[in-house]
């Protein structure tokens, strides 16, 4: 297992624990990330602080975790992005749709 | 006179040398390019996506065959050109090569959250890819999730960030996906 999954009032936090999320462990977590949600588990925090490199196949996994959140009413929030893993976020736009934090603490308090 | 230097790799058609061909990168001279820390980081998140698309469209009898890798490097510009073995980028429901009447058209490729990946048939065996951007500025999130698609991002990151994106069908049946970065030094 490439993740981490801990509960922390009432969040779900999913810390990646790999440098390189990429398509070869893409796969796993969206199904890691789906599985939460099918148990209800949706208000979700992606943990990505020990990730160097991201590619569109772990970026797409997320998209798919959100989309299937956010129809339960849910969300899917991130933190600790390094900068070329932000970087990958500003290119495709995607900061656009996910609420990205510095900490777990702004992360979950934002869920209200 | 321009000095060109030519690089080719040969992988197995498998995910787990994607990092070694990333790290190739390393070995080639871009900082004295001009190009920053940024960009050569960008060039990898390319060629990550260049390359896995590869292993996504070799039929497993060409798997065998490994997968190709050159890398042209000049004072001006580094080409990075990928073969692969399958049946091409199909644009208005037709593989290449492509027919006279598509020359000089463009078609959609991808859509993604910001915009959308054209093919320009530049001949009956070339196309240009790039991206063409739609203002996304005035979209509430909704509106944007709805556009947001799990797939068609690693294309789409290639036509961002490079200078030049063509694919070229060779008339031995190969599929090339040449990529260009200019220097500005």
């Amino acid at each position: 297992m490439n993740c981490k999954i801990e509960k922390k009032n009432g969040v779900v936090v999913i810390s990646v624990q790999v440098k390189r999320a990429t398509v070869e462990i893409s796969g796993e977590f969206k199904q890691a990330v789906l599985h939460e949600i099918e148990e209800n588990n949706t208000r979700i925090v992606i943990d990505m602080s020990q990730t160097e490199f991201v590619d569109s196949s772990f970026l797409g996994a997320l998209v798919a975790g959100l989309k299937s959140a956010t129809i339960k009413n849910g969300d899917l929030k991130i933190i600790g992005l390094q900068p070329p893993v932000r970087a990958m976020f500003e290119l495709t736009r995607l900061y656009r749709i996910f609420d990205i934090f510095d900490n777990l603490e702004d992360a979950v308090n934002n869920f209200g | 006179m321009n000095r060109v230097s030519q690089f080719e790799l040969k992988v197995p058609c498998d995910l787990r040398y994607t990092s070694v061909i990333e790290g190739f990168i390393d070995l080639l001279p871009l900082g004295d390019a001009g190009l920053n820390a940024a960009e050569v980081s960008y060039i990898k998140s390319v060629l990550n996506e260049a390359f896995v698309n590869v292993i996504r469209h070799t039929p497993e009898a060409k798997q065998a065959d490994g997968v190709l890798v050159r890398f042209d490097l000049d004072e001006l510009s580094l080409m990075i050109d990928l073969t692969d073995h399958g049946k091409g980028i199909c644009l208005n429901e037709l593989y290449p090569p492509y027919l006279d009447e598509m020359v000089g058209n463009s078609y959609p490729l991808i859509q993604t959250i910001d915009g959308t990946v054209m093919a320009e048939v530049k001949d009956n065996r070339t196309a240009c890819l790039f991206f063409e951007n739609t203002d996304i500025d005035s979209l509430e999130r909704a509106d944007m999730m709805a556009k947001a698609r799990e797939g068609g991002m690693g294309i789409s990151i290639i036509t961002k960030t490079m200078d030049r994106v063509e694919y070229f069908y060779s008339e031995s049946n190969e599929n090339h996906l040449r990529i260009y970065k200019t220097f500005k030094n």
